[in-house]
């Protein structure tokens, strides 16, 4: 039975002729080009409705590649608009996420266990790589005591999609090319024993499952027979072959937006190169989208000054209003400003921003190239008590009792994982003032039965007495050691925390954080999971998430504004060592693929403004002198 | 989407049995062997939503099986079904069952073809002092999948929406308003506005006129419409008598099912017909469920499994047999269980499931259709030969592709056997075990039975009502007179063959010795065979042997009859008796007395049964009394 159609005629409103047509585009390859702003996302989420409401009773999903997990969110905030309620039906996320998942559900046939975990951070794969060189050693292989800091070499080779026994020849290094194949592959088989991936083999490890089993592909596109890609333009090479791999005969029904001048990832391996093997690969027809509509019109000058560089011609137009020079007093829509050092820099900001900010102005951003001069403002609006979010949000859980009772879960499905026995050591001490050495339990573990959560638990059961402490360890050795019920172990633990704070054992302010945590935990855990699911996916839900939006003015790297949009940009550090860098400006225009590159991020970070753009530039950096950037030139804005 | 494999452990009798099912599956046995255990697994865990997770209260202590009597079941791992959905081909699902499912299916990657396979466990939890249940997806490494089961099982569950239908069902229950399947079509029912308005106003006249026809009706409503002058009723209405439902909706779940008996002129509600026939309607009303209400309720792609528990009950033996093909035609996929001979007798044997017991555990048997072997190592020589033969499949192992499966259709010619050992020569020259593995496949294979060999055998068993797949005992003779004597001997020695389940088959009517043992060996029923000890008896012998059964497995279950033949042998021992009988059936005969006998078979034999009632047991003759001894003692084992 059809659905009465739902159809709801505002899904067009507002929308060019060009994007009408996207919206309403059914087979076949498109690509659709467009400055920022110019609305391809809108287009793109919309067609994706628009396929959602056309088939009510069908159960094919459609396949959104993003490449960060906030512009997942955004799109799927934009679907739900139009289309609400039909989640189910979508997977919207990044390459690599998706990779993960195909991993998960089909990775034993790349010798894979479904629940293997995610190494991201250095010291772990510095860990396995440890591991690894000692593999070769004992199997007599021959190893250099520089290659302890093989990972980067590693980390191109997965990224090139390039296995061990193909790596000798991707090698320059003549010595090294006799080694790399053995450590490449010990390096894969300590993953392996670790049921554990690097990150990079995400990618790597799916692009071969679609490579060396075509049946897997049908089926995905059995599963998905629409797929959208956002900012192609960001898509590296690894990321495009799995494209490529899942997209076998003859399959083109893929539309993907881009925008050649904002891509700043070729260092990463993307940018115009991957846009123009789309459309040769897929035959795609091309649409573009007119610029932007809803962006100042002054903003919009020197935006288009600035992209008359990127595309290398040249000649300024100047911007119809006076551009003020010198301090922020006005309210332009654009500004510079030119200061004596970075400290005044950030104060001078600092102070605009507050101003602004207690009079309700809207949504405040500061961008700058570096972490200090971002961390400076952040110390200025802190001391003016002005909220601000970081560039990277703190994770995981601040207080105690949640630190614990995670790295409890986190141990239960590791069981030998030192940093997790850390944690749970420092916040048990914290939590019960009962304090063991990390070192002691793992010294005792070692000698017995080598299961540092379980030691752990022994330890304090039979060295306290009837006290919280003991109870803890005892819920641990009951429901997390012996039956591995890690439901019943955090309703237990929970229970317990519960008693004491209504009791008052515990104050409201015995733990900072405490009442954060609590509330994180009943609203964004408990409810997404089922009481069913694997310790796994729980662990994965507690874990951080470091792409949660915050509140209150953010402070980011240009790279993490692109896709968002602020009221009023602050864009510091515009000179000469800092944006252009010191190796693109030494280098200068000799190099014009690096200045190309950087002038994109500077395109990409002032056209995150829709009502003002403040730029700023520092006499000097660090106590040396800098010229202001060469960009405030090609915008258009006076010489300062 | 179908199940083509389940698996459940420590349910009930059942530790540890795993049964493959066909589009249509006959479970059958002795009372009391777990035929329902399996049902009621099924049913546990896949015909009703809220026991795939969380606490269940409906389990008894009793259905987790036990090892011995000290053993606690609340202690214990609980217990297990693993259920396997595949495709019999690449891409035979229907792309929403793919897309639907496609959080959790399961690819062969060189075949393509798609697997679903899904495990739950249910337990005693000490925290919430109840059993629960755990439901899990499996990766084809046969670890679960990491992920949240819960949606994907309630859409697994659209797609393969179970059904249960007893034996003691009661028509009354299943045509109820509340009932799963009526009431259901009922409620399913939608008739277009126009039609409803004009029924409702025809509803309402109708009720108006009876309501007027009858003056004291109307006096009771008079009187009764007193209430309302005195209770303010809420919309001023008055208070009313209806006749007839006042809704539409109301009056349709009221309609029932009205049947007229043969040679009756007036139509009864079913509850009033014989049981039989109240049995027939529920599972045609099963068929009408499908046929209107499945797709509305469920999806288009969905396949109805149906657990249908003794059909045959109530029903006369020509019912019972016209059944098979009855059920047989109903939408889906079928698990029957039956104790019925007449309704067993018409089921093909490949789709039979034998439930016996071994102490106290069931253990299934069944004719496997191939024989496989796993982990044989593969070479391009092999494949070579393997690949231009349709006899063979080999199935490529992803995890260790140097290895893979080794599949044989049927049996093999002695040259193609030798080819086959030729292609590995190799391999057994490095490999220990192999050259006894690839032995005992060839056996298996020689034991495969042809689609002829079986509808020989199908005719054997319609011949004798099926009872053959119940008995616990198989007699394998080479005729009429063998199977008009046996019963006599085994009366004289106080032997009741049918309390013992020993079923007398006359093998050279039905088919061959070698597909009978072969049959015998496949459904787990110890068998015995005796014959004549000349060149017949030879060839008989050659047959069984060939079958893929050893020189000791042929000791110990064949025998030649001493005296060459029966005639031969039974002159030796009732001469007297013999010779009247020879005279009565061949009056003045001049020929010797075996011979005459030969030519009178089987008739001697049975004149010889009826002399020999009552007569002493030490007459019965010591081929015979050890054969039947045998027999007894393998039945009660």
């Amino acid at each position: 039975m059809r659905e009465p159609t739902a159809h709801s005629p505002d899904l067009f409103e507002g929308l060019s002729s060009v994007q009408r047509s996207v919206v309403e585009w059914g087979q076949g390859p498109l690509l659709l080009l467009g400055g920022p702003g110019s609305g391809k996302t809108e287009a793109l989420a919309r067609r994706v409705a628009h396929l959602l409401l056309e088939s009510p009773s069908e159960k094919f999903r459609i396949l959104v590649f993003t490449y960060t997990k906030r512009a997942a969110d955004a799109i799927k905030d934009r679907i739900e608009i139009w289309a609400p309620g039909r989640e189910s039906r979508l997977f919207i996320g990044t390459f690599h996420r998706f990779a993960a998942e195909v991993l998960r559900l089909h990775g034993s046939h790349v010798g894979l266990q479904p629940n293997f975990r995610i190494y991201a951070s250095t010291s772990d794969l510095e860990g396995i790589l440890r591991e690894a060189l000692n593999e070769v050693r004992l199997q007599g292989g021959e190893i250099d005591e520089d290659d302890a800091r093989l990972l980067p070499v590693l980390h191109r080779l997965r990224m090139a999609l390039i296995d061990p026994s193909n790596a000798p020849s991707y090698v320059l290094d003549v010595h090294l090319r006799q080694r790399i194949a053995s450590i490449y592959g010990a390096y894969e088989h300590c993953l392996e024993r670790a049921n554990a991936l690097d990150i990079d083999g995400v990618l790597y490890h799916a692009v071969r499952l679609f490579q060396r089993y075509p049946a897997l592909g049908k089926r995905y596109r059995t599963v998905y027979p629409y797929w959208c890609i956002d900012e192609l333009e960001n898509a590296n090479s690894a990321q495009y072959a799995l494209l490529r791999a899942m997209a076998r005969q003859g399959f083109n029904d893929v539309v993907a937006a881009a925008d050649p001048e904002q891509s700043i990832y070729a260092w990463n391996g993307g940018g115009p190169l991957t846009i123009e093997r789309f459309i040769g690969d897929f035959a795609a027809d091309i649409m573009k989208l007119p610029s932007s509509t809803h962006v100042n019109i002054d903003l919009a000058f020197i935006a288009k000054n600035l992209l008359s560089h990127v595309r290398s011609k040249s000649t300024p137009e100047s911007p119809t209003q006076p551009v003020t020079a010198g301090g922020l007093g006005t309210d332009a829509s654009v500004r510079v400003g030119r200061l004596s050092s970075e400290h005044e820099e950030a104060q001078v900001v600092a102070n605009d921003i507050a101003r602004r900010y207690e009079a309700g102005a809207g949504t405040f951003a500061v961008l700058a190239r570096a972490r200090g001069l971002l961390q400076l403002v952040r110390d200025n609006l802190d001391m003016l008590q002005i909220p601000s979010a970081p560039a990277q949000p703190r994770g995981g859980f601040s207080s105690a009792p949640f630190a614990w009772l995670s790295a409890c879960l986190e141990l239960a499905n590791r069981r030998r994982d030192l940093r997790q026995l850390e944690v749970l050591c420092s916040a048990f001490g914290e939590m019960t003032g009962v304090r063991l050495v990390p070192d002691d339990v793992i010294a005792e573990a070692e000698s017995t039965h080598q299961d540092f959560l379980r030691k752990w638990a022994e330890i304090i059961v039979d060295h306290e007495q009837a006290n919280l402490a003991k109870r803890m360890a005892e819920y641990v050795l009951e429901f997390l050691v012996r039956k591995a019920d890690y439901t019943e172990f955090v309703y237990s633990a929970r229970s317990a925390f519960m008693q004491l704070t209504s009791s008052s054992v515990w104050h409201a302010d015995t733990f900072p954080g405490y009442a954060d945590d609590e509330r994180a935990w009943v609203s964004q855990i408990e409810p997404t999971l089922g009481s069913g699911a694997p310790l796994e996916a729980f662990l994965r839900e507690i874990r951080p998430r470091p792409e949660q939006e915050p509140s209150g003015v953010r402070l980011l790297s240009i790279h993490a504004a692109k896709g968002m949009f602020f009221d009023h940009v602050y864009v510091l550090g515009l000179a000469e060592g800092e944006l252009p860098s010191f190796v693109a400006s030494s280098l200068g225009e000799r190099r014009s693929e690096i200045m190309s590159e950087e002038r994109r991020i500077c395109f990409v970070a002032i056209t995150r403004a829709l009502k003002s753009l403040t730029l700023t530039c520092s006499q000097t950096y660090g106590g040396r002198a800098r010229n202001p950037s060469r960009f405030l030139y090609e915008m258009g804005l006076p010489n300062l | 989407m179908k199940l083509k494999q389940i698996r459940i452990r420590n349910f009930r009798s059942l530790v540890d049995v795993t049964l493959p099912l066909e589009d249509t599956t006959v479970l059958l046995g002795e009372n009391n062997v777990g035929k329902t255990a399996v049902l009621d697994a099924i049913k546990f865990f896949l015909a009703n939503e809220s026991r795939l997770s969380g606490v269940v209260h409906e389990v008894h202590e009793y259905d987790v099986h036990l090892p011995d009597e000290t053993a606690a079941p609340r202690a214990s791992e609980g217990f297990t079904l693993d259920a396997t959905f595949a495709e019999s081909s690449a891409g035979e699902w229907p792309a929403a069952v793919s897309q639907g499912l496609s959080g959790v299916i399961q690819e062969d990657p060189i075949t393509g073809i798609g697997t679903v396979q899904l495990r739950l466990n249910c337990r005693y939890t000490e925290a919430r002092r109840a059993y629960m249940t755990k439901t899990e997806f499996l990766a084809s490494s046969g670890q679960p999948l990491d992920r949240n089961a819960e949606d994907q099982v309630s859409a697994l569950q659209r797609y393969v929406p179970a059904f249960y239908l007893s034996a003691l069902r009661d028509a009354e229950d299943a045509f109820s308003g509340r009932s799963p399947l009526w009431g259901r079509i009922l409620r399913s029912l939608d008739l277009p506005e126009a039609e409803r308005r004009g029924a409702q106003e025809q509803m309402d006249r109708l009720n108006e006129d009876l309501m007027k026809a009858e003056p004291r009706i109307r006096d009771i409503r008079t009187t009764l419409g007193k209430t309302g002058d005195v209770v303010a009723t809420g919309t001023g209405e008055r208070i009313d008598v209806r006749a007839l439902p006042l809704k539409l909706w109301e009056l349709l779940s009221r309609a029932e099912v009205v049947l007229r008996g043969r040679g009756n002129t007036a139509f009864f509600p079913l509850s009033r017909h014989g049981q039989g026939a109240q049995s027939l309607s529920v599972l045609f009303l099963f068929e009408a469920f499908c046929k209107h209400a499945l797709e509305l309720l469920y999806e288009k792609e969905s396949t109805p499994l149906l657990m249908l528990e003794e059909p045959e009950a109530h029903l006369h033996p020509h019912a019972a047999r016209a059944l098979w093909a009855q059920v047989e035609q109903l939408p889906g996929q079928k698990i029957i269980t039956t104790h019925s001979p007449y309704f067993a007798q018409h089921v093909p044997i490949r789709s039979l499931r034998i439930l016996r017991k071994r102490g106290a555990c069931t253990t299934v048997h069944w004719l496997p259709a191939v024989a496989e072997e796993p982990d044989v190592p593969w070479s391009e020589k092999l494949d070579d030969y393997i690949s231009k033969s349709s006899i063979y499949e080999f199935r490529r192992s992803v995890e260790k592709p140097s290895t893979g499966t080794l599949v044989i259709k049927r049996k093999l010619e002695d040259d193609e056997y030798r080819q086959l050992q030729k292609r590995l020569a190799h391999e057994l020259s490095i490999n220990d075990g192999l050259h006894a593995r690839l032995d005992a496949l060839e056996r298996r294979a020689a034991a495969l039975l042809t689609d002829h060999q079986l509808r020989k055998i199908e005719a054997c068993s319609r011949r004798t009502r099926g009872e053959i797949f119940f008995a616990r005992c198989w007699l394998l003779c080479e005729g009429q007179s063998e199977i008009a004597i046996l019963p006599r001997f085994a009366d004289m020695l106080n032997i009741s063959l049918d309390a013992n389940g020993i079923s007398l088959i006359d093998y050279q009517n039905d088919g061959s010795p070698g597909a009978f043992a072969a049959l015998a060996r496949a459904l787990g029923i110890p068998w015995f065979m005796f014959c004549d000890d000349d060149d017949g008896g030879k060839d008989h012998m050659g047959n069984i042997e060939k079958s893929g059964f050893t020189p000791g497995e042929m000791a110990f279950h064949t025998r030649k009859l001493p005296g060459i033949h029966l005639e031969g042998y039974l002159v030796q021992f009732f001469a007297p008796e013999l010779l009247e009988i020879a005279s009565v059936l061949k009056p003045g005969f001049t020929a010797p007395l075996v011979d005459v006998l030969g030519e009178c078979k089987p008739d001697y034999a049975r004149l010889l049964a009826l002399k020999l009632a009552n007569a002493d047991p030490d007459r019965v003759p010591a081929f015979f009394r050890e054969i039947l001894q045998r027999c007894v003692e393998v039945a009660r084992a």
